[in-house]
């Protein structure tokens, strides 16, 4: 399945001659850069990187000069064309009720067309990992590209499986955290019981499992190790919990939220699990997020954990990756790993990195040339490019500024 | 018949006559001006609280030198100085300034100094951190009206988001009660002086705002979740009116109140001076006037729901509508204009851009945001531009931050709706913008004499920020509030009880960071 889908996105057919961004500084989100340098990009792939190249003959050539270029933007934890007015239930097709909907692909109710698709685009976002809302169990998350185009679904990627041991799916395992980790040992048990036992289960001489056919059987990858679990914990107790749940049963997690993580900082590291965290956010918003603090991304960064950084997906789409990044960075995170961790790090954390998330030859040519340091809210995304195609910046947004810019 | 006639007659004569007899001297209602009292609804009758905490010992001059001062007054001194003495600032412009004696003296070269943040939409203290059930104070929903709470009486001071604020360059809040109401309560402006009281946090001498809310919220909390009125927007205009009809009534009763009371005052005056002659010594009677005593005249029945209103119609409480739509604000700009009150700022306000000459116009402010846009029918049109387009038209914007998390870097938001208006191409220079967040909202709350710019005479309210605060990268380094240090990094701060044993707002110092 992931295999196939990834055959899917491999196909990008491009008419487009080659093009060289020239004389840009060049950061490339490995944590690397050059101070001047060119990228030549030709049928939607990095062909080339360097300090002195040449640009190809009758490649179009863009000036970078004074300006940045960085590999476009992975926005973890996104809801954008999940739901477009959030309190409109209508327009919001981010969760399928239920405490555990493993099967549940949000990609299914993607809508490419979403203003908020377009406005994110202009930022720099360039990839989305949609995200599931919902409890304990919350469903499959998929990566698309930003494009805006209907092709952006056909070649989505499944990447993740969402849930949480706190908050909502505590209140839907019985209302404890005690009942979130039984129910998802019970769920876990049964996937694999199921698995051993399918033809039994056809012939209904199996007992009763925790969950339908359809849902185990989308927990496979997961109870396997295969699919990253990617779970909301931001209480110390709660992301030990999940360590200590990823190593009884050998999963593959991640730290959504991560308030309290860096208390756990030395045993993430060593476990190599990936944190997912908000920088801008580190105040104690709740009594799950207590030891909250604001240096929470360099400490994490500093004990070796890999390190996701996220906007806030409510009022706002996930605009504001790269200031939240800027956050991250006036609270002592080196600038370069700020940048890996809205680019590199996520393509690694979701298993697209071959693909996304640096400027290196071979790789898709998603980039964005800023005005000037990407982080600071005073810069703009100038050019941004999704598998080498010149994308529209126009949104919504502009439109009504132009109109009611002369209108008295 | 003619009898019947004649008595018709008689009295629709009798009707014209008071018709047209010389009308008795109306107040003026329509004036924004006090009553012939004071205040006839003062503070301590209704609260018992004294008015304002003791004014705390001045702290000791503080002589900042070297850094830029970006003053929001129009003025930017490079390498300038900025002097507080008695808490007040005493001198600011180029040059290094003299330190008067005693005067601590701070080094701030390479630093900008601004004036201490404002926000006008703040939650903190009603709506606190760590969420919790048993500490949400902010919203009355028990009733579409409810003027008469006040968020001061629900604000727990030991909310940690407000030193996290004070670390931000916060130092002066107004907290609104939620917008479930379409007249939510009375606001409270706090300077950011933690104290174990609201009260002895109040802003010296800050007027009250009143909260008011259109559209969307209203509706869904007492329609959709309660089926009652308003459930539409019908229904909330049809709130307000009724509200504002009714204060106007009010007022006229406490304006005759006022009237008869001081004829009252005046009979018992002329009595007293001119006391009535003895009887006739041949003992005739004389007519006289009615006996009985002279009984002061009572007072209208007290409603605190309307005494807000009515202090509304005064001017002495400013209106900060919750507001989103264009069509909206200008359905209550023309309602204030018909029940004779000013709208002093729109709040959210995501479509002022669409009727900013009015708002120029008519005085009216608006506070937003930089990029919320799209969460809920009426916030679809807001655009990053907004605020500076409504500056461009020469009304006042503001940047506010209705978020515990936003309200630590609301010069980031101040930024970036800079750039987003200087790429439409309107001219706004960085004091402009920087008025969003510090003089503007001093006008908003009514504070505008006391803070706002780094001017002499005005409160010593400053912060020291390590780089230009337009940048991602920039934090405060220090913050003064009435002169005194109230947080700096890695040294002096403020720590609520709740927060003992947790990490806060100050207790690490981090290396400034930036692109290399």
């Amino acid at each position: 399945m992931i295999a196939h889908l990834l055959a899917l996105a491999l196909l990008t057919p491009s008419a487009e001659p080659p093009l060289a961004i020239v004389g840009a500084r060049v950061e490339r989100g490995d944590g690397t850069g050059l101070a001047v340098g060119t990228v030549v990009v030709d049928q939607g792939r990095i062909v080339d990187v360097g300090a002195a190249l040449t640009p190809p003959p009758g490649a179009l050539i863009i000036d970078g000069r004074a300006k940045v270029l960085t590999p476009g933007l992975i926005a973890s934890g996104s809801q954008v064309g999940l739901l477009e007015v959030d309190l409109e239930g209508s327009t919001v097709d981010a969760a399928l009720e239920g405490a555990a909907v493993p099967a549940f692909r949000a990609i299914d109710g993607y809508n490419p067309r979403s203003w908020h698709v377009a406005v994110d685009r202009a930022q720099g976002v360039t990839r989305q990992v949609l995200t599931p809302r919902g409890a304990l169990v919350r469903g499959q998350g998929f990566v698309v590209d930003s494009t805006g185009e209907p092709t952006s679904v056909t070649r989505g990627v499944r990447v993740a499986m969402f849930g949480a041991v706190a908050g909502d799916a505590r209140d839907a395992a019985g209302g404890s955290r005690g009942g979130a980790l039984l129910r998802l040992r019970e769920i876990l048990d049964d996937t694999r019981f199921y698995r051993a036992n399918k033809s039994a289960y056809d012939r209904a001489q199996t007992r009763a499992l925790a969950l339908p056919r359809v849902h185990l059987e989308a927990l496979f990858d997961v109870a396997e190790g295969r699919l990253p679990f990617v779970v909301d914990a931001n209480r110390e107790s709660d992301v030990r919990a999940l360590l200590a749940l990823a190593a009884e049963e050998r999963l593959r997690v991640v730290v959504n939220g991560g308030a309290e993580a860096w208390l756990a900082a030395d045993e993430l590291a060593a476990r190599k699990v990936p944190v997912i965290l908000q920088p801008s956010s580190m105040e104690p918003w709740s009594f799950d997020a207590l030891h909250a603090r604001d240096d929470a991304a360099a400490l994490l960064d500093a004990a070796g954990v890999p390190l996701v950084i996220a906007s806030s997906t409510t009022a706002d789409g996930t605009t504001r990756l790269r200031q939240e990044a800027g956050v991250a960075v006036a609270y002592g995170l080196p600038w370069r790993k700020a940048l890996m961790a809205i680019t590199l790090t996520p393509a690694r954390v979701f298993g697209v990195d071959a693909q996304l998330g640096s400027i290196a030859k071979g790789k898709r040519a998603d980039l964005v040339l800023w005005s000037g340091d990407p982080f600071e809210v005073t810069s703009a995304a100038e050019l941004v490019l999704i598998d080498g195609r010149r994308q529209d910046l126009r949104t919504r947004h502009t439109a009504l500024a132009e109109r009611y810019r002369e209108r008295r | 018949m003619n009898n019947h006639r004649s008595l018709a007659l008689l009295a629709t004569a009798l009707a014209l006559a008071c018709a047209t007899q010389p009308p008795p001297p109306a107040p003026p209602v329509l004036a924004a001006k006090p009553l012939a009292r004071p205040d006839p609804f003062p503070v301590a009758f209704v609260t018992n609280e004294p008015s304002d905490a003791a004014p705390a010992p001045a702290p000791p001059p503080v002589l900042l030198r070297g850094g830029t001062v970006l003053t929001a007054a129009g003025r930017t001194f490079e390498r300038g100085h900025l002097l507080i003495v008695d808490g007040k600032i005493a001198s600011v412009g180029e040059g290094p300034g003299t330190p008067p004696t005693g005067a601590r003296v701070v080094d701030v070269s390479g630093r900008f100094l601004t004036p201490g943040l404002i926000d006008t939409h703040s939650h903190m203290g009603v709506y606190p951190l760590p969420g919790s059930e048993g500490n949400s104070d902010g919203n009355e929903v028990g009733n579409p009206n409810t003027a008469g709470v006040w968020a001061e009486h629900g604000f727990w001071p030991q909310d940690p988001a407000l030193p996290r604020a004070v670390a931000g360059g916060i130092t002066t809040i107004q907290v609104l009660p939620g917008s479930a109401n379409l007249i939510g309560g009375r606001s409270f402006t706090a300077k950011l002086k933690l104290k174990g009281s609201a009260r002895e946090m109040r802003f010296p001498g800050a007027p009250q705002g009143l909260k008011m809310a259109c559209g969307e919220n209203p509706k869904r909390v007492y329609g959709a979740h309660r089926n009652g009125l308003p459930s539409t927007r019908m229904g909330n205009v049809h709130g307000y009116r009724k509200a504002f009809q009714d204060a106007l009534d009010y007022r006229r009763r406490w304006q005759k109140y006022d009237r008869d009371l001081s004829l009252w005052k005046d009979k018992l005056a002329r009595e007293q001076t001119q006391p009535s002659a003895a009887p006739a010594a041949d003992g005739a009677k004389k007519p006289e006037e009615p006996p009985g005593p002279f009984d002061p005249p009572d007072p209208p029945a007290r409603d605190l729901e309307l005494e807000t209103l009515a202090k509304v119609l005064d001017g002495t409480i400013l209106v900060h509508n919750h507001c989103y739509r264009a069509d909206e604000m200008n359905l209550m700009l023309d309602l204030a204009k018909q029940y004779h009150f000013k709208i002093r700022s729109f709040h959210h306000a995501l479509e002022a851009y669409k009727l900013r000459q009015r708002l120029a116009a008519e005085g009216v402010a608006v506070s937003t945001w930089a990029d919320w846009w799209g969460f809920k029918m009426e916030s679809l049109d807001g655009i990053p531009e907004n605020a500076p387009l409504v500056a461009a038209a020469g009304a006042r914007a503001i940047i506010h931050s209705d978020s515990e998390s936003e309200v630590r870097h609301l010069n980031q938001e101040a930024a970036k709706a800079l750039a987003a208006g200087r790429r439409l191409g309107l001219a706004l220079d960085d004091n402009e913008a920087l008025r969003w967040i510090t003089a503007n909202p001093a006008w908003a709350l009514g504070v505008e004499e006391q803070t706002g710019t780094l001017t002499v005479g005005k409160m010593g309210d400053v912060v020291v920020w390590d780089r230009h605060p337009f940048s991602v990268y920039a934090k405060a380094a220090q913050v003064y509030i009435d002169g005194e240090l109230m947080f700096e990094r890695g040294g002096t701060h403020q720590v609520t009880d709740f927060e003992l044993t947790l990490p806060n707002a100050g207790a690490t110092a981090q290396t400034p960071g930036a692109m290399p």
